[in-house]
């Protein structure tokens, strides 16, 4: 099994080369469009990435990736979207201060945690739950979402319910979506790669079964 | 639902892992990694690591020891701790610029840590935040009581400079910086036991809402400390440190008491099965093959290492103990060190104290043998036939009324005297007694290759004596195991009279094994998995399941060794050896072990510059029996005598004298001895 990590340069990429080295996995970085035309064909493509959204669409066009990441995913290549990674597949962000557009691959904008009802940033372990109705046609055993992972955020991802795969609590009453998925896209808002066991297994089951 | 974390703050001095009290005692639990391996191990929520050390390079270079961080920087450990961690870990300790925490990052941190610059550099948090956002910033708040004991105050750089600010307004000062998280310390609590600082709590009740999560630090190690804190609304986290360094699975078993007195209590239960990390270190093949090229006849040490005349050592100011000491040792600013400090404690503790741990004991063992479904025997007393093994098993069948079960590890190496006394036992106590004896061609291999790796030809007896009794008990279904004293404790005080730490296979791995593991010699010397089963440590989940616990008796109960061997030999008949040792004064220990006191402890002299004689010498100095001169006299005497069970050896494992000199050489430190005329010299005790 090999991984190839786009790597937007605005996050630190070792936890995740970590954890996927413990999977027994084979990483590579690609940085550019010509990098990543060169991965080897059965690879999985992970997208991390912490920071803001207009940062990371800045990346994007920065690495000349925005087209290359949309290609990837609208030709159903195996695509795992983290944290902020899984924002850009939207539509757009209340976080940009210029109106940015993110990928557009899946329909919906990243609305900021209210903190009249919340603490933000959401930091912690989250139980989260599947939500099994949407999940018919997914390659991935939906109760691996029946566990706790760690989030670090102050956005979160509003998109129709049909792409919800699993949804998280912050504070007493936000719910929000903590996976999506598209055509082999799945967008996870919490970080598997610090999430321990659960996140190990869930990232393993994932890699294995697209 | 966000469920409350509990989070453990490790502390890191020069490179040791450190048990603090006050921000100012600190105490050397051992190296970082293998303890930070186990907290990984048990799954916990999230790693605070703070670096507390003076200087950016962290010194502790072990020749002798796998887990080497060697000479190096916070953030190559770091970068090694990342590497088998997979949770959150934030890290703090004198940060001051964005390229340290650039370097932080990089290294593998998901969160910083910063104190000080909150009160003196805000713009350097704004320009942290802007670069790494604020859920990657936690700020950590220290409070101190005032001379009144009533109002608290804010300190910084390490709690030693006070801001002259209350709680709200420090709080309302941090709150306004760009921050994640809120970190509350409490000067007074730290390393004291007895629970999160009331104050702190109470302010935190009166303080209208904090708006990021808080995480609350210092004094718990009870559970009711932890469900407390983490019952009140406003406490999203709770931190501990010292507590989760000392007893098996400590961590996981922490979290399982929680749930059982409380299961709605929001927090996440602890895997131990997760199938994706080996308990065991992995051994890279290209080092493990460089610690055997000594064994090439022509390979020879690195004489350039000892070029340099300074030497960093240095004396306890009131025993003889050095700082660099083959169990970790740190010193006051008076420069005595922590073992005459743990010791002077001891010697403090009164009857009516001592009265107190025993029934702390006693109900805690009547509580585990009422919860042991079909036991067999109560308790395993893990026995060498020495005086102290004598001692345990008086104490444990005559006073606490235990039916024990005697184990030993049998070596190989018992002198007659000793095998005499260990077969005694069964008679005079009536006593069931298993004694566990592995392959003398296996026993061989071993010897000559720790030697060889690790200097100490004697891992197999560490290693053996610790695995063998918790891997019967986890047999027979026995949930107690009885040792002795606490070694390293003795030595070189690695915790508080308060901590009562337990046997765990942290201590085993590291302290008595230095980092090698079974598996580190699968495959040498023709080896195998099934020849190094009598070294294989039950599981995790065998041992939780059990709820084995393994006690040390001499926190519960006065421990003087040399009124122990009255005691034994009047009532018990046993007998010390006829003739002298050679490499100290005393007469009546390590009679399981011809090389413990011989050719083991002479390899402890060659590594680090002392010997058996300096622990002898040093722990009757601390007791009031010795004074410091003759103490002097008597090291000099003794601690550099090369033993006569040296030639057993060599014969035993078939190798040359030449050859044993050439590849001990290897494992001198440079920081203990020069090379001066083709002559080893070292900095000793009159060079103070």
């Amino acid at each position: 099994m090999n991984v190839t990590i786009l790597n937007l340069g605005i996050s630190n990429v070792s936890s995740v080369i970590n954890s996927l080295h413990l999977l027994g996995v084979t990483t590579r970085l690609a940085s550019s469009p010509t990098e990543v035309l060169s991965s080897p064909e059965s690879t999985v493509f992970l997208l991390p990435g912490v920071g803001s959204f207009d940062y990371g669409v800045k990346a994007l066009h920065h690495t000349s990736l925005f087209q290359v990441v949309r290609e990837i995913s609208l030709a159903s290549q195996p695509l795992i979207a983290i944290c902020l990674g899984m924002q850009l597949l939207l539509d757009s962000s209340e976080e940009s201060s210029c109106a940015a557009s993110g990928l557009g691959l899946i329909p919906g904008s990243v609305l900021k945690l209210d903190p009249n009802h919340t603490k933000v940033p959401h930091v912690g372990w989250s139980l989260t739950s599947p939500v099994y109705l949407n999940t018919p046609s997914i390659p991935l055993d939906p109760s691996l979402f029946d566990t706790s992972f760690y989030y670090v955020h102050s956005y979160y991802c509003n998109v129709p319910t049909e792409y919800v795969l699993a949804k998280a609590n912050a504070g007493a009453s936000t719910t929000f979506a903590a996976a999506i998925y598209t055509r082999n896209t799945l967008g996870l808002q919490f970080h598997p790669e610090k999430s321990s066991f659960s996140g190990l297994s869930l990232l393993n089951n994932a890699l294995y079964s697209f | 639902m966000t469920l409350k974390r509990i989070i453990p703050v490790l502390c890191i001095k020069e490179g040791l892992l450190v048990r603090s009290q006050h921000f100012s005692i600190h105490q050397a639990v051992g190296d970082p990694i293998p303890t930070i391996k186990r907290l990984s191990d048990w799954d916990v929520d999230e790693l605070i690591l703070l670096n507390i050390s003076s200087n950016e390079q962290l010194d502790s270079r072990r020749d002798d020891k796998w887990h080497n961080l060697g000479s190096s920087t916070f953030h190559k450990l770091l970068q090694e701790v990342a590497r088998f961690s997979h949770m959150p870990i934030t890290v703090g300790g004198n940060i001051r610029s964005i390229k340290q925490v650039d370097k932080l990052f990089a290294a593998g941190a998901d969160k910083i840590c910063l104190n000080t610059t909150l009160f003196t550099d805000p713009d350097f948090v704004r320009t942290c935040s802007q670069k790494y956002g604020c859920q990657s910033i936690v700020g950590s708040v220290d409070f101190k009581l005032d001379a009144s004991g009533k109002t608290l105050h804010s300190y910084v750089q390490r709690g030693t400079v006070s801001t002259n600010l209350g709680f709200y307004d420090s709080i309302e000062n941090v709150l306004a910086l760009p921050i994640g998280e809120l970190l509350i310390s409490s000067i007074d609590n730290d390393g004291c036991t007895t629970g999160f600082s009331p104050q702190v709590l109470s302010c935190i009740d009166s303080h209208p809402s904090i708006g990021v999560p808080l995480i609350l630090n210092s004094g718990a190690t009870q559970a009711f400390h932890f469900s407390t804190a983490l019952a009140n609304p406003s406490v999203d986290a709770v931190a501990a440190g010292n507590i989760f360094y000392y007893t098996e699975l400590s961590y996981p078993n922490l979290k399982a008491s929680l749930l059982k007195s409380k299961p709605t209590l929001p927090i996440r239960p602890s895997s131990l099965n997760n199938p994706f990390l080996q308990r065991e270190p992995s051994y890279d093949h290209e080092r493990r093959s460089s610690l055997f090229a000594k064994e090439q006849p022509h390979s020879y040490f690195d004489e350039s290492r000892y070029s340099s005349e300074v030497k960093d050592i240095r004396f306890c100011t009131r025993c003889l103990y050095p700082s660099l000491s083959a169990s970790p040792m740190q010193f006051d600013d008076k420069g005595v060190c922590m073992g005459c400090k743990v010791s002077d404690a001891k010697l403090a503790i009164s009857e009516q104290d001592y009265s107190h741990r025993l029934s702390i004991l006693s109900k805690t063992i009547s509580t585990i043998l009422s919860d042991t479904p079909n036991k067999t025997y109560d308790c395993i007393v893990s026995v060498s036939g020495g005086k102290d093994s004598y001692y345990q098993v008086h104490y444990v069948q005559k006073i606490l009324g235990l039916k024990p079960l005697l184990v030993t590890y049998n070596g190989n190496n018992y002198t007659e005297v000793g095998w005499k006394n260990l077969h005694n036992m069964r008679f005079v106590f009536d006593c069931d007694h298993i004694i566990f004896s592995p392959s003398v061609s296996v026993l061989k291999k071993l010897n000559r290759a720790a030697f060889v790796a690790m200097g100490d030809m004697n891992w197999h007896a560490h290693v053996g004596i610790y695995t063998t009794a918790p891997r019967i008990a986890v047999q027979m279904n026995i949930p107690i195991i009885f040792w002795g004293e606490h070694g390293y404790a003795d030595l070189s005080g690695q915790f508080s009279m308060d901590d009562y730490p337990e046997m765990n296979y942290r201590e085993r791995l590291e302290h008595a094994g230095r980092g090698f593991e079974w598996n580190f010699f699968d495959g040498i010397y023709g080896l195998t998995s099934q020849d190094l089963h009598p070294w294989k440590y039950p599981s995790d989940s065998r041992i939780h399941d059990l709820r084995l616990r393994q006690f040390y008796l001499g926190h519960y109960i006065p421990w003087e060794s040399n009124k122990h061997l009255s005691l034994v030999k009047d009532l018990y008949g046993f007998e010390t050896s006829a003739t002298p040792f050679e490499r100290t004064y005393r007469v009546g220990s390590n009679l399981d072990d011809m090389h413990e006191n011989g050719i083991h402890d002479y390899l402890k002299y060659i590594k680090f510059g002392y010997g058996r004689c300096t622990d002898h010498a040093s722990k009757d100095i601390r007791a009031g029996i010795l004074d410091r001169d003759k103490g002097c006299q008597l090291v000099n005497q003794y601690d550099h005598i090369l033993p006569s069970d040296l030639y057993r050896w060599l014969d035993y494992v078939q190798l040359s004298e030449d050859d044993f000199h050439r590849i001990a050489d290897f494992f001198r430190d440079p920081r203990v001895w020069s090379l001066t005329n083709g002559h080893w010299v070292r900095k000793t005790l009159q060079d103070r």
